[in-house]
């Protein structure tokens, strides 16, 4: 399974074998791009961060602790972070719509990424618009409700349900 | 706030988007309970998967090049420091300096070696928990696997329009077989792969939707050992025209356009 072979070429990559470094890239890097192309919706910039990440995964590859999660989690949340940091060094220059999006040729899509998009569609419009504001766009709960002009009551209310029903859809608590 | 009130707040927490005095009660509680930090990682576990409904975006070529040239250990290495012409009063000071480096070289080089010695035992241990560890997470994502297929299945199957279309396996795989499940509502499709020999290394299996006079690339796949594959292909307009689709055997990192051979294919009459 890819999570298995993620582990193997992470251990690999702990002993410093640079060999396994392409192939963990070839695993990851659709996933990568795609979520610092949703956060920073710039395709160099978000190769900038794919870079970023993947030498930071080589680096620190002996410090992957797998009690903490999958292999996938720990290079999602590098990504946020890295992209973030980005978005905000950059001061949101523009706005595009997300069908400008330079959506390259899809890669392989797993059984976890259609449980993931089935998940969020039971959430209503307004408990995922304020989790991916959370997520992708690094807004506080405050921010999120002057954004939307909500109490802020609402929107924590929001969050806090939506995540309970997506942690109850996909899987082990 | 104490911890039933820290506890609710562990989702938005997750998501990075607790602020002012919320955030602070919950960071300067988090290492200190248990629970909180339980919760919190559960919810944690939920946002890093939030990604992974996104759609891939395969970077340019250069970008992995660019990967593997900046991870060379050699251009990262320090590089000597330029030689400096000194005065002749200085020049003495410096020969003492390099004898007193080598005697401290000296002495640091044996306890590296002994540290290292260590650290190979410490690492020959953690290989085996390591290996324990994953044969382990290996069953339970086997079995997590099988229950969201079992789930996408099911709730496919239920879709009141499904299109059930068979593809046959052709001359270079004639044994094999696929069905198709698609949902042109929701443009979502599921293709159940049986027979299929492994893709031989550096190559792919790449399945392609025939809506119009070209064919659209859909992902590529590997199967199991037993020749399976269970493939949720990426919500795609094509989807909801198409009357027919193809696997061929494409290198590993999928093409634009199909240049192997078909193995399977097949469409509704």
């Amino acid at each position: 399974m890819t999570e298995s072979l993620a582990r193997s070429l992470l251990s690999r990559l702990a002993r410093g074998d640079k060999g396994a470094l392409g192939p963990f890239f070839d695993l990851h890097a659709g996933l990568v791009t795609g979520m610092a192309l949703r956060i920073l919706r710039d395709l160099a910039d978000a190769e900038d961060v794919v870079q970023e990440v993947f030498l930071q995964a080589w680096r620190q590859a002996d410090r992957y602790d797998p009690e903490r999660g999958t292999p996938e989690a720990w290079l999602v949340t590098m990504t946020r972070t890295r992209a973030l940091d980005r978005l905000r060094r950059r001061a949101a220059r523009r706005e595009e719509s997300e069908s400008a999006l330079p959506i390259g040729t899809l890669l392989p899509k797993d059984e976890t990424a259609f449980s993931v998009r089935e998940a969020l569609e039971t959430l209503s419009a307004d408990q995922r618009r304020a989790i991916e504001l959370a997520y992708y766009g690094g807004l506080t709960q405050s921010e999120i409700a002057a954004a939307l002009g909500e109490p802020l009551g609402t929107i924590k209310t929001r969050m806090r349900t939506g995540m309970i029903r997506l942690r109850e859809l996909l899987g082990p608590a | 706030m104490n911890d039933d009130e820290l506890v609710e707040l562990a989702g938005i927490a997750a998501l990075g988007a607790l602020d002012g005095a919320e955030r602070d009660a919950f960071q300067a509680r988090l290492a200190l309970s248990p629970r909180l930090a339980a919760e919190f990682h559960a919810f944690e576990r939920v946002a890093a998967a939030l990604p992974l409904a996104l759609p891939p975006v395969r970077p340019t070529g250069a970008a992995r090049a660019r990967l593997l040239e900046a991870a060379d250990p050699d251009a990262g290495a320090v590089r000597p420091a330029p030689r400096r012409t000194r005065s002749g009063g200085l020049r003495w000071l410096a020969a003492a300096a390099v004898l007193l480096l080598a005697a401290a070289a000296l002495v640091l080089r044996a306890e590296r070696d002994q540290a290292r010695r260590e650290a190979r035992l410490a690492e020959q241990q953690r290989d085996t928990q390591a290996e324990a560890r994953a044969g382990l997470a290996r069953e339970l994502e086997q079995a997590r696997l099988e229950l969201a297929q079992g789930r996408s299945v099911r709730r496919l199957l239920d879709t009141p329009r499904l299109l059930v279309v068979d593809l046959a396996g052709q001359a270079p795989a004639a044994g094999a077989h696929a069905r198709a499940l698609v949902d042109p509502g929701s443009r979502r499709a599921l293709l159940l792969v049986r027979g299929l020999e492994r893709a031989p290394a550096g190559k792919a299996y790449e399945v392609w939707v025939i809506a119009g006079p070209a064919p659209t690339a859909a992902g590529t796949f590997q199967v199991a050992e037993d020749g399976s594959a269970v493939v949720a292909l990426p919500v795609l307009d094509e989807t909801a025209r198409a009357r027919s689709f193809a696997v061929s055997l494409e290198p590993a990192e999928g093409v634009a356009s199909p240049t192997g051979p078909i193995v399977l294919a097949g469409g509704t009459p």
